[in-house]
């Protein structure tokens, strides 16, 4: 035996007792094993929990892109005036009931301003105070489509034949059309003006023009019911928000 | 399954404990680090059993395992020494007249060797390794084993009132 063998068996020859438990390394390690598969069990778990539904969207065919919320609008597209009735026994209702001065000239998007201003000028208390006006167009319940009823008030002066309009409630491509403006009255003689805008089902919108206040006709207004509402069942109304080259072509439009 | 294979590992790790601390003990020189070094390369072992049970030498492969926890805990920060040109303290004993070496003696020897060439007279003293199975073990080459084995004598030579005796036959094996 060589003698540093035999010095390192000499120098190992007495080992104290050991602290190693073979079988505590035994069950710790099977505990350590079961939980690493717990573990990865659940991760797996989590991952296919994620990846199922993003792998179904992806293998999914494209839907089909939503029908456009309006049809291109043109002037070719028929619209009120191209009827001619409508337009004149709108004109003259409207003519009837505006004072005198007031620019009609038969022509009906400058009749659809003025006659839009009525209606504001009958809701707006033309004395100060504060209130808001808004003009809803709610074209997809063929109910609210009536001309001749105004936040519940008749309106003898601007007698149209509102069955005939209630009929008709406008609808592109099965999606409603919704037209309003709204804004707080301010205190009589601060001049402020109203964006008619038309905003549609996809966010889009088209601004028609502004429309301001005081108007010299809200001066023969009556009482308004603060936050009062209008519920306007016109046609030719829609189509105009429909027809962004009659929109451009309003004044501040 | 699982019953068999941690059997026949009790069984494995209990015929070998024994040699492999005194393994482990000449590598660090301290019985309670001998025997975290031990707890480490059981705990692989039981991870890796299914492997090793079915290799030719498992002996081979636990005793890698030992001299690489033993390296790597050599590297930590804290088993960081610090060198100083003599011992801050002379050995207690004496060497013995037949060897020139005794317990405290060869193990502050082989604790003023770089830890390659401890584990190199290791495994080729003690163990009994041949060249080329200190080369497998160590992953180095057999020359390397050769040169670190011939400088590591001549530092314990050098540190001995009484020459070595040159080598002489086997020990026998180091089966753990």
């Amino acid at each position: 035996m060589r003698p540093l063998t035999e010095a390192m068996r000499a120098a190992t020859a007495e080992p104290p007792p050991t602290s190693i438990v073979i079988d505590q390394i035994v069950v710790r390690e099977r505990r350590r094993r079961t939980r690493l598969r717990l573990v990865a069990v659940a991760g797996v778990t989590v991952v296919l929990a994620g990846a199922v539904p993003a792998l179904a969207a992806v293998a999914r065919p494209d839907p089909a892109p939503p029908p456009p919320v309006a049809p291109e609008p043109t002037l070719a597209t028929p619209t009120l005036w191209d009827l001619p009735h409508w337009t004149a026994r709108a004109a003259t209702a409207a003519a009837a009931a505006l004072p005198d001065g007031t620019r009609m000239a038969g022509d009906p998007t400058e009749y659809w301003a003025a006659e839009f201003a009525l209606m504001w000028a009958d809701l707006v208390h033309p004395g100060g105070g504060r209130g808001q006006l808004l003009v809803y167009l709610d074209l997809s319940d063929p109910a609210a489509v009536r001309r001749d009823s105004v936040c519940g008030q008749p309106r003898p002066e601007l007698r149209f034949s509102g069955r005939e309009l209630a009929c008709v409630p406008i609808q592109v491509d099965g999606v409603a059309l919704r037209q309003g403006i709204s804004r707080d009255v301010p205190p009589s003689g601060d001049p402020v003006s109203f964006p008619v805008v038309t905003h549609y089902r996809d966010g889009s919108t088209v601004h028609l023009w502004e429309l301001p206040y005081p108007h010299p006709l809200a001066e023969r207004g009556t009482e308004l019911e603060p936050a009062g509402r209008l519920v306007l069942g016109t046609r030719w109304l829609a189509e105009l928000a429909l027809d962004p080259a009659l929109a451009a072509s309003r004044p501040g439009g | 399954m699982a019953a068999q294979s941690d059997d026949s590992y009790r069984e494995y790790v209990s015929s070998r404990l024994d040699r492999l601390r005194r393994t482990a003990y000449l590598l660090c020189g301290d019985w309670h680090t001998a025997d975290d070094l031990v707890s480490t390369a059981l705990v692989r072992l039981f991870r890796h059993w299914r492997r090793v049970a079915t290799m030719e030498y498992p002996d081979a492969w636990l005793r890698q395992v030992l001299l690489r926890a033993w390296l790597d805990e050599r590297r930590r920060p804290w088993r960081r020494e610090q060198s100083w040109p003599e011992p801050p303290e002379p050995a207690a004993s004496q060497p013995g007249p037949e060897t020139g070496l005794d317990r405290i003696t060869l193990l502050g020897y082989l604790a003023e060797l770089p830890p390659r060439r401890r584990a190199v007279l290791v495994l080729r003293y003690y163990c009994d390794l041949s060249v080329e199975e200190t080369a497998g073990a160590l992953g180095i080459s057999p020359g390397t084993v050769k040169s670190q084995t011939a400088r590591a004598l001549a530092a314990v030579r050098a540190r001995l009132p009484v020459p070595l005796a040159g080598p002489e036959g086997g020990s026998g094996r180091c089966d753990h």
